[in-house]
């Protein structure tokens, strides 16, 4: 089970270069990527899940060439894209026939089964009469599952699927894509770190259409141990202390006084270590960039 | 804040490109009608009298008419969807918000885009301008350019139907939030504007139909429809209180409508009447939240087989197809256009004259003429919604990951709107049933309505279909779409207009402009239906070429823009592609071919192969020839071949007192003739298209005669194109068709003068024989019956045909027809004093709704003329049914009438007052030819008609009088006056006196205006007095040959007879065309004190000379001298004034009637009446022409 993405790259008619010589391989597990908005992620997944195509570059999964066989690759392909509507005044049960028929569930009875079932597992069945263009956003969003879910999928692609979730959609949700990605390649994309800490076994942190960083969760935990400090300061501070030290992120506490993090391999003046978060994994991954490119 | 808003919005029109598509389209294609109107693409001669400018203030706002449709399809999208955009980018949430008032932002929104669609209509004007200035242009039909009369349309219709309509479809889209609700608000007006249009016109309400025209076209044609060239290309529009009130009516109801929407419009997120979100979660439990379940999904089978994805397709065209009928905008348009249909059908008589039963054929005849183009329109619509329908609902990328290839959604999308298209045709097979059971008439056609429905029908619209997806796929904006498509369909019928003639090139059109595949009880489609087919195949592979090309083009995912697009296209091309390409381009360019061949192809007709001009033959045009004395024919006619040959022989005498030795042969077009016997006919010494002159072996001395032997044979038949008058069944063969000539024949259609000496040695329908002997051996295939003139001496059947031999035992006229087909005879016979004439009618074994009024009408027509004018002259009538395809009119040969088919299933009511039994009055009339045509037989020359057709429709007047009475006679004089008004509108007025028409491009002069003039002489002379100068002017030329009678002959005895104070009636009604304008003025009733009332009435009287151009003058060349203020022509009529009272029942009752003779324009007459009048007229009987008839009388 593995994904591999080589030298690919793609440019927009307006110039843009969404994805830039990208090269990236994954295996089974959960498969997160980070990144600011803009960086790529979604033209990464539209090009993985054959919705556009790279001008040049590869694609394999498994043994399917994505680029040159995508209907080999759409048979065991689970894609939800970042924001999608369905067809108005459709029921659930409606729309996943529909669903199942296009994704080659010739039998009707086999389609009914298979609709009950992804319905339970995503706990739509009470509302599986209603329409779902009037469902909330987490019941869509468990919606768009239970239609990733009905041609058993072995690539399956996320695009930032729990913004605009309230706290319990969210947890359930990622339960869902854990259990199905324990046998999957499950990659999703999101700016929430939490999510990546609890779930993944793996990430990258992508900018500019290139992949900055790639490793497991931990792994990159561990390589900035020790290297993380925190500091209270007060607002007036604030302007002098990003002159001089290397912040990476500051944040309010209820007394407005503000908590500065700071990357540096000895403590400061004032500075006190703290626990190395992804947070910070993916702050110092952005500012490399930064850094090299001045 | 309203001019904020406004001027942001109309900077957001001017910044989208279709404003710009649609402005330049407009604006051409103004340019090209007007051009098209000029003349740019036709040669026309300028010898026929005025012509009619281009860009006349009439012709502009016919013009202008032609673009309803298409600005009212603006109306949604630009007005309508100013508000939309709002609710569909879900903009409205956040802009509700803001510090603006509903006013400010509704009026805004209205006013911006009711200003952009003003200025795209603007173009309109503007193309029209620039067309009459083109150097393409006929200048003879291009007037004076005026700014004024580009004012009056803008500010008179143009501007207030945008204002008003807009703010309808406006209302109607801010309440329903929905632009779809606003494209069936323009379906409902256009519906509710025919249906209107239907009835007022039905019930003859014209002014009603004046005032509530949505469009204000009517209340023109109100005033103008009785225009002649001169006064269409000088005059400007009227501007009449029915024009005005028609616009202030139309803009009042749409400001309340308006008034309506904006009042009830509110802020809020959704709208007034209907919500999208369904009424919210009504126990919306949230349970077992973080528990894990695994995912253990139950097995399916994934099936990626090619029949699996055939099956896909059928069942996802089947969840599109119910999308589309359960939409309530669909839903809307079927109920509205089923109830279109089923009032087309409820009317149906407009076509005929006379109303028809609900036969099949006549269901199928009238709601497909407009009911397919609701079809059509819908195609265009829902192609774009269901192809867009992914994409609008934002669930194009989850349908697109999914393993089902691009051909499978492509075809499930056709597949649903031909799923559509034969649910909305099956509507007018329900009405259609409907209709007959309603009419309690129950001979349902099921296998006709399924095939002209689901065969002929469907298939045009499946090619529209095909079309339609292609271009709703090229074009990802679905308005444009939908406006291309219906630029399209309108398109393609007139290229003509831009010089395009080779029909291969016009999208689904069929073989030839003119074409049309009417169905027939008797001969069902007849050679038509193969084109059809061959057509619609040829198209089909067409649409199918484009159906490839929308799957090269189909939107899978993000392609980029169009050059992405098409580079993925050519990708495309694979191998099996590629090859399903080659065959379908390789099948279409195949029958494209086979058609293009067919039609090039057939036996060359031999008048083809002679060149020459007629012209060269004029010389010979006095060569004196022998006459036609015998003829004798061996008919052969093949049903089932559709052709026929006959071998015949003519005995040729020669009359004339010098010796023949060359003989000329004319024959007839689209048929070979050759002679037999070459011993008569040595050799050719010259030749024309259709004259060949021969020497003669032996010169013809005087009295001596000789035989003339010949074989004719229809130009084969192709595939394409049917060269003969055979029909499978019901033929109608008339010797014009097929039998030659001797003598020179000219190519003049005109005829000459009556005075013309040498024009009076031949009667009207022939030129080489005075009477002959006509005997025939007909033969037909062995389930016909074959009918010609003469009796009937044998039948007999060999070698699996059928003959029959006819011979006329008395002379007869050069002039004669060949029937055949399976028919069904009924008999009578008519006694009368000593003789019995055998009356038959050979009928369609089904058609026997009529047999019984037939009978009565041929009794009644022999009963009168034999009473009046003289024997019939026959043992035998005979009434024989011909195929509709042939025609829908009869003729009258001896002792034989071929009738039309449509006769046959006419539906005659004469139960209610206006009905009219034209069957009845016709079959007389037809009748009345064996006296007037047959027995005075008149010379070819201008007038004969008066002698033929005036006097036939005169009986056919007078029968329909003894019959039904005088309020029958009354309806049909008016319709009879009315057809000839409208139809003399119709050639401008251009019009020869009766005693001088030619009877061909004018018939209305001779049937209509012809029998109104004798009955009206009937009526001041009476009936037996004036058939008496009848019966003497027929007893005069009775049988008599060369030289044959003429309308001056007629017009002597007339003067002889009649009366020094009703002479101007001959000179007016038959010298000149002088028309009446009359009216009633005023009546004022009062009661006196013995009981009576007395009426004092107001009544104008004016006769005008119209000319020969349709000139109103007041002098005429009795009266050359006239002062103008007068107005009107010296009077000295005669003119009936008529008081009717009410009776009980509501009927009128006639008690007062008399002639008063008229001297003055202005008049006033003071009657004593027994009852209270409720109704003044002057000439309701119609005894005088009159223009115009609404003020004709008065009701009190």
């Amino acid at each position: 089970m593995s994904l591999s993405i080589s030298n690919l790259s793609k440019t927009y008619a307006n110039g843009v270069h969404a994805i830039d010589q990208l090269n990236l391989d994954m295996g089974a597990g959960m498969f997160a990527l980070l990144g600011p908005n803009g960086a790529g992620k979604s033209s990464l997944m539209r090009t993985i899940a054959t919705l556009q195509l790279p001008d040049t570059g590869e694609i394999s999964f498994n043994d399917i060439d994505v680029l040159s066989d995508p209907m080999k690759l759409r048979k065991v392909l689970g894609y939800l894209p970042q924001e999608f509507g369905v067809y108005p005044k459709e029921s659930a049960n409606n729309l996943l026939d529909y669903f199942a028929i296009l994704k080659g569930v010739s039998s009707s009875k086999e389609r009914r089964i298979l609709i009950e079932k992804v319905l339970e597992l995503t706990n739509l069945t009470d509302v599986r009469k209603k329409h779902v263009s009037g469902y909330s956003g987490g019941m869509k969003q468990r919606f768009g599952i239970a239609q990733m879910l009905l041609n058993d999928p072995k690539l399956i692609i996320v695009d930032e699927p729990t913004s605009g979730l309230d706290p319990a959609e969210r947890t359930r949700f990622l339960n869902i894509l854990r259990e199905i990605g324990t046998e999957n390649t499950v990659i999703f994309s999101t700016h929430i770190v939490d999510d990546v800490k609890e779930i993944c076994n793996d990430m990258a942190i992508i900018n500019g259409g290139q992949v900055l960083k790639h490793d497991t969760p931990t792994n990159c935990l561990d390589e900035i141990k020790g290297l993380i400090w925190l500091k209270q300061i007060s607002r007036a501070e604030l302007e002098e202390s990003e002159a001089t030290y290397n912040v990476l992120s500051s944040n309010y506490n209820t007394d407005h006084s503000i908590n500065l993090r700071v990357h540096a391999s000895e403590p400061s003046e004032g500075f006190e270590p703290t626990t190395p978060q992804l947070d910070d994994v993916y702050f110092i991954a952005l500012q490399n960039v930064n850094n090299t490119h001045n | 804040m309203l001019s904020v808003i406004y001027f942001y919005e109309l900077k957001y029109w001017l910044k989208q490109p279709t404003t710009y598509i649609y402005a330049f389209i407009f604006l051409a294609l103004a340019t090209g009608l007007m051009t098209g109107f000029a003349g740019s693409f036709d040669e026309i001669s300028t010898a026929n009298g005025p012509l009619k400018w281009a860009n006349s203030p009439i012709n502009i706002h016919k013009i202008f008419g032609l673009f309803k449709e298409l600005i009212l399809f603006l109306l949604p999208v630009i007005i309508g969807h100013s508000v939309y955009r709002d609710f569909k980018s879900e903009m409205h949430s956040v802009l509700y918000t803001y510090p603006f008032s509903k006013a400010s932002y509704l009026f805004a929104k209205w006013l911006s885009s009711t200003t952009i669609v003003i200025l795209l209509t603007s173009m309109i004007g503007l193309g029209c301008m620039i067309g009459s200035i083109l150097p393409s242009v006929n200048p003879g039909l291009i007037g004076p350019t005026l700014l004024s009369v580009y004012l009056h349309e803008y500010l008179v219709y143009l501007i207030p139907n945008v204002l008003g309509f807009g703010a309808i479809i406006f209302a109607v889209v801010i309440l329903t939030r929905s632009v779809y609700s606003g494209f069936v608000a323009v379906f409902v007006l256009v519906a509710l504007e025919q249906i209107s249009t239907r009835i007022f016109v039905s019930l003859n309400l014209l002014d009603l139909l004046a005032l509530f025209d949505p469009f204000g076209q009517m209340a023109v044609q109100y005033y103008t429809h009785l225009w002649t060239v001169v006064e269409q290309n000088t005059s400007s529009l009227p501007l009449r209180s029915l024009i005005i009130y028609n616009r202030i009516f139309w803009l009042m109801l749409s400001a309340s409508i308006f008034y309506f929407g904006y009042s009830r419009f509110q802020f809020s997120h959704s709208g007034s009447i209907f919500s999208w979100r369904k009424s919210p979660r009504s126990k919306s439990r949230k349970s077992t939240f973080g528990s894990i379940s695994k995912i253990a999904l139950p097995r399916a089978n994934y099936q990626f087989s090619f029949i699996d994805h055939l099956k896909s397709c059928w069942k996802l065209s089947q969840i599109d197809f119910l999308y589309i009928i359960k939409n309530g905008t669909f839903m809307t348009v079927l109920v509205v256009g089923f109830l279109l249909v089923l009032f087309t059908l409820a009317q149906m008589n407009p076509q005929y004259a006379t109303k028809l039963l609900p036969v099949s054929w006549l269901m199928l005849l009238f709601p497909t003429f407009f009911f397919l183009m609701v079809v059509h329109l819908l195609t265009f619509l829902y192609a774009g919604i269901l192809i867009q329908r992914a994409r609008n609902s934002k669930m194009n990328q989850l349908v697109d990951v999914t393993a089902t290839p691009n051909w499978v959604l492509l075809i499930s999308k056709v597949l649903a709107i031909i799923k559509m298209q034969i649910v909305l045709l099956s509507l007018i097979m329900i009405a259609g049933v409907l209709i007959q059971t309603i009419n309690g008439f129950f001979e349902y056609n099921l296998g006709l309505y399924l095939f002209h429905l689901f065969v002929i029908n469907l298939t045009a619209c499946v090619i529209w279909a095909f079309l339609a997806i292609f271009i709703q796929t090229l074009v990802t904006n679905m308005y444009i779409g939908l406006f291309l498509l219906i630029l399209a369909a309108a398109g393609f019928g007139e290229l003509h207009l831009l010089g395009i003639e080779t029909d291969l090139l016009k999208f689904n059109q069929n073989p030839d402009p003119g074409f049309i595949l009417s169905y027939s009880d008797m001969s069902g489609y007849g050679a038509g239906l193969v084109p059809y087919l061959l057509y619609k195949t040829y198209w089909t592979l067409c649409g199918l070429l484009l159906i490839f090309g929308a799957w090269t083009l189909w939107i899978r995912g993000f392609p980029g823009n169009f050059l992405a697009r098409l580079s993925i296209a050519y990708n495309r091309f694979n191998r099996n592609s590629s090859l399903v390409f080659a065959l379908l381009a390789a099948a279409f360019i195949s029958m494209g071919y086979i058609i293009h061949a067919g039609q090039e192809s057939g036996e060359t007709d031999l008048s083809l192969t002679r060149t020459a001009s007629n012209d060269s033959f004029e010389k010979y045009a006095s060569l004196t020839q022998p006459r036609v004395t015998d003829v004798y024919l061996d008919m052969h006619i093949y049903p089932e071949k559709r052709s026929f040959k006959v071998v015949g022989k003519y005995t040729l005498v020669n009359l004339s007192n010098i010796s023949i030795d060359t003989l000329i042969i004319n024959y007839r077009s689209d048929v070979n003739t050759t002679c037999v016997d070459q011993s008569t006919v040595l050799m050719t010494l010259d030749e024309t298209k259709n004259m060949e002159l021969f020497r003669l072996a032996t010169p013809l001395q005087p009295g001596d005669s000789m035989i003339f032997e010949f074989e004719v044979k229809n130009v084969s038949n192709t595939l394409f194109k049917k060269n003969s008058p055979i029909e499978q069944n019901g033929t109608f063969l008339t010797s014009h068709m097929f039998a030659p000539g001797i003598g020179y024949k000219s190519d003049d259609l005109d005829m000459p003068h009556p005075t013309d000496s040498l024009a009076r040695q031949n009667m009207y329908r022939s030129q080489d024989a005075d009477f002959i002997n006509f005997e025939t051996i007909v033969s037909t295939s062995a389930d016909q019956i074959a009918i010609a003139p003469g009796y009937l001496q044998k039948d007999w059947i060999k070698d699996g045909r059928r003959y029959f031999h006819y011979q006329s035992t008395s002379p007869v006229t050069n002039d004669y027809v060949f029937n055949s087909g399976t028919y069904a005879v009924a008999k009578e016979t008519w006694l009368h004093g000593k003789d019995s004439v055998a009356l038959e009618i050979y009928h369609h074994p089904s058609h026997t709704y009529n047999l019984d009024r037939m009978m009565r009408g041929l009794k009644a027509g022999l009963e009168y003329n034999s009473k009046y004018f003289a024997p019939y002259q026959h043992k035998q009538a005979r009434i024989v049914e011909f195929a509709r395809s042939l025609g829908n009119y009869g003729q009258s040969y001896a002792n034989t009438l071929p009738l039309s088919e449509v006769s046959f299933v006419a539906d005659v009511h004469t139960d209610q007052v206006g009905n009219i039994d034209k069957l009845y009055g016709g079959i007389a009339h037809e009748i009345a030819h064996q006296w007037w045509g047959h027995q005075a037989i008149p010379a070819g020359t201008r007038g004969y008609a008066l002698i033929t057709e005036s006097m036939s429709e005169y009986v056919a007047l007078q029968v329909t009088k003894h019959e039904y009475g005088l309020s029958m006679l009354e309806a049909y004089t008016e319709q009879s006056l009315r057809t000839y008004l409208k139809q003399r509108a119709k050639v401008n007025g251009k019009e020869s006196p009766l005693i001088y028409n030619n009877g061909q491009d004018e018939a209305h002069v001779p049937y209509q205006k012809g029998s109104l003039a004798l009955y009206a002489l009937s009526e001041y002379l009476g009936e037996n007095h004036f058939n008496q100068i009848l019966r003497k002017y027929l007893h005069q030329v009775r049988f008599k040959s060369a030289p044959y009678t003429t309308s001056i002959d007629f017009l002597k005895v007339l003067k002889n007879e009649i009366p020094d104070s009703l002479q101007y009636l001959v000179s007016d009604l038959f010298e000149e065309v002088v028309l009446y304008d009359n009216s009633i003025e005023e009546v004022k009733v009062t009661a006196l004190d013995d009981g009576t009332f007395e009426a004092t009435v107001d009544f104008k009287v004016s006769k005008y000379n119209s000319g020969a151009q349709g000139i109103r003058t007041y002098q005429t060349t009795a009266a050359p001298k006239v002062a103008d203020e007068v107005m009107t022509l010296p009077l000295a009529d005669y003119i009936e004034i008529v008081a009717y009272s009410s009776e009980e029942n509501g009927n009128l009752k006639i008690i007062h009637r008399k002639k008063y003779k008229i001297s003055e324009t202005e008049n006033k007459l003071t009657l004593t009446l027994s009852q209270r009048p409720s109704r003044v007229a002057i000439d309701p009987e119609h005894l005088l022409l009159d223009a115009n008839l609404k003020d004709n009388f008065k009701s009190l």
